[in-house]
């Protein structure tokens, strides 16, 4: 639908005092999603991945028997497609040049550029939102956040990797999501905690992870403040540390998650691969309708975002 | 024996648009197992999902023209978009091979290979656009059977699919109840199987 004069009376005449407009800031003050992804330029339909495994560990030789030879693992491919975005708006030549206050039509390129930083924000970070579900899946197809991934190893890599018993819940399989969901607590971050410190390569070993940023939603602030704020245990009246303050987790709360009780964690960025796809930065073009004189203005852009391996990243939704 | 005189025909094709714009496209979740070719009629199954046109709904029946081709898919919709901004669902590829090494679900795509998001994408069939296919006749026996003229502009007449590469072309054998398409012009002019261009029938579009 066309922008109308009929629709904006109010611009047509000065004399308010101030508008309030949505639209001041631009960029929606600052993007969060750089900040946890890495990104990359494409210049393709598509970006494929392959994921490999490495080799197993060293056996045991006896004196003068042969050495035992062994193989790499090819793993699985992973496409991501970056799709395309746009919006438009058409504003008549009337209502451009009778604006008063020069919003409706010469706010365009701010505005666009407003529901671009939106749009890029929701796509980088439904992969948290929709990591939980078959929307998001990793190298072996299961869900982002899950219990079992699969490992190229199989069982002998579990069968290698030292501490498996108490972290997995089936031979060959290691999670990156609790077997049943944990609420924003000591308990749930020290849990994680070992996550990290457990997690292993697809052949069993361990990658010394450490998590770096505890992202959250709004409603987890207060619990955030007091489970790393205090200098002391919280919620006890012990005279004992805080045993995560070392871990320096670093909070990145977020409006961009859907759920009020999922939180993450995510290793540092070479040794996670959240990964947004820029096929195409945000554009915008103009055009005079050539009939009508009427203002076209759009913007457009091509991007994804993915996670193909699941190494790197926790993510539990809470109670 | 009457029957067509062509036994492959050619996609139909969007050739003109009366307003001198870009055709109207959407993209719609495929029905599974579909195989259709691109550039043949397709319509919304009765849950929702694109699959080629049956050839004998008149009323109501076309949801447009494919531009892309039948994706197999195991599923209806398998990899289409988690809307509104998720990305491709599936693998994004129409095929994959082999096994991955203790991954049951994880898959191997040949580097190359087509992509699959799920989705047909379609040309829609309002008044304004202006299609082209090949001219033949199903009831065929003599040239004149298969041969559009001048006289075939502003006639009525239904699309059959050849049974070879399942192309559809205007059939000249089917008429009045049958008919979905209206021919507007012979771009080309008139000889043996000439290209036609034609419109769609207000009556035979399926979602307006």
């Amino acid at each position: 639908m066309p922008q109308v004069r009929a629709k904006f009376a109010q611009l047509m005449q000065p004399g308010l005092r101030k508008i309030y407009s949505d639209f001041l800031d631009s960029s929606l003050k600052a993007s969060d999603y750089p900040k946890v992804f890495n990104e990359m330029d494409s210049d393709s339909q598509y970006e494929q991945f392959l994921e490999m495994a490495g080799i197993s560990a060293l056996q045991e030789k006896p004196e003068d028997a042969s050495t035992a030879y062994v193989e790499m693992k090819q793993g699985a491919s992973k496409r991501i497609e970056p799709l395309t975005y746009s919006l438009g708006m058409r504003t008549s030549k009337e209502l451009y040049d009778d604006d008063k206050y020069g919003l409706v039509g010469k706010k365009g390129p701010t505005l666009l550029a407003r529901s671009a930083a939106f749009t890029q924000e929701m796509i980088a970070w439904n992969v948290f939102n929709l990591g939980f579900t078959s929307a998001v899946t990793t190298f072996d197809c299961n869900p982002l956040f899950y219990n079992q991934h699969a490992l190229l190893g199989g069982a002998q890599a579990t069968q290698l990797a030292p501490g498996a018993a108490g972290v997995i819940s089936a031979a060959g399989t290691w999670p990156n999501r609790p077997p049943v969901d944990i609420d924003f607590s000591v308990a749930g971050l020290q849990l994680a905690t070992n996550y990290a410190a457990r997690m292993v390569d697809n052949m069993g070993f361990p990658i010394r992870l450490k998590w770096q940023h505890l992202i959250t939603p709004p409603e987890l602030r207060f619990l955030v403040r007091e489970i790393l704020g205090s200098p002391g245990k919280p919620y006890t009246g012990d005279n004992t540390i805080n045993s995560l303050l070392p871990e320096d987790y670093k909070n990145l709360e977020v409006p961009w998650l859907n759920s009020p009780s999922a939180w993450f964690l995510v290793a540092e960025k070479q040794d996670h691969s959240l990964t947004v796809i820029h096929r195409e930065k945000p554009s915008t073009d103009f055009d005079d309708d050539f009939d009508t004189d009427a203002i076209k203005q759009k913007t457009r852009l091509r991007m994804a975002a993915a996670c193909p391996r699941w190494q790197g990243v926790f993510g539990t939704q809470g109670p | 024996m009457a029957a067509a005189n062509l036994t492959v025909h050619l996609p139909i094709i969007q050739v003109q648009n009366k307003a001198n714009t870009t055709p109207f496209t959407c993209a719609q979740p495929e029905a599974a197992s579909q195989q259709f070719q691109s550039g043949v009629p397709v319509q919304l199954n009765s849950s929702g999902y694109v699959q080629q046109w049956d050839g004998t709904t008149v009323t109501a029946g076309i949801l447009g023209v494919s531009e892309s081709f039948g994706l197999n898919l195991g599923s209806a919709g398998a990899g289409a978009p988690a809307l509104p901004f998720g990305g491709i669902t599936g693998s994004d590829a129409i095929q994959t091979w082999g096994q991955v090494p203790n991954q049951p679900n994880g898959v191997n795509i040949a580097l190359g290979t087509p992509v699959s998001d799920g989705r047909t994408l379609f040309v829609e069939p309002n008044l304004d656009n202006i299609f082209q296919a090949l001219f033949d006749n199903a009831a065929g026996s003599v040239a004149a059977d298969w041969t559009p003229t001048q006289a075939d502009i502003g006639k009525k007449y239904g699309l059959t699919a050849d049974s070879t590469w399942g192309f559809f072309y205007v059939d000249k054998n089917k008429t009045a109840g049958n008919a979905v398409v209206q021919i507007v012009a012979l771009p080309m002019g008139s000889y043996l199987n000439a290209p036609v261009n034609f419109v769609f029938l207000t009556t035979a579009v399926q979602v307006a």
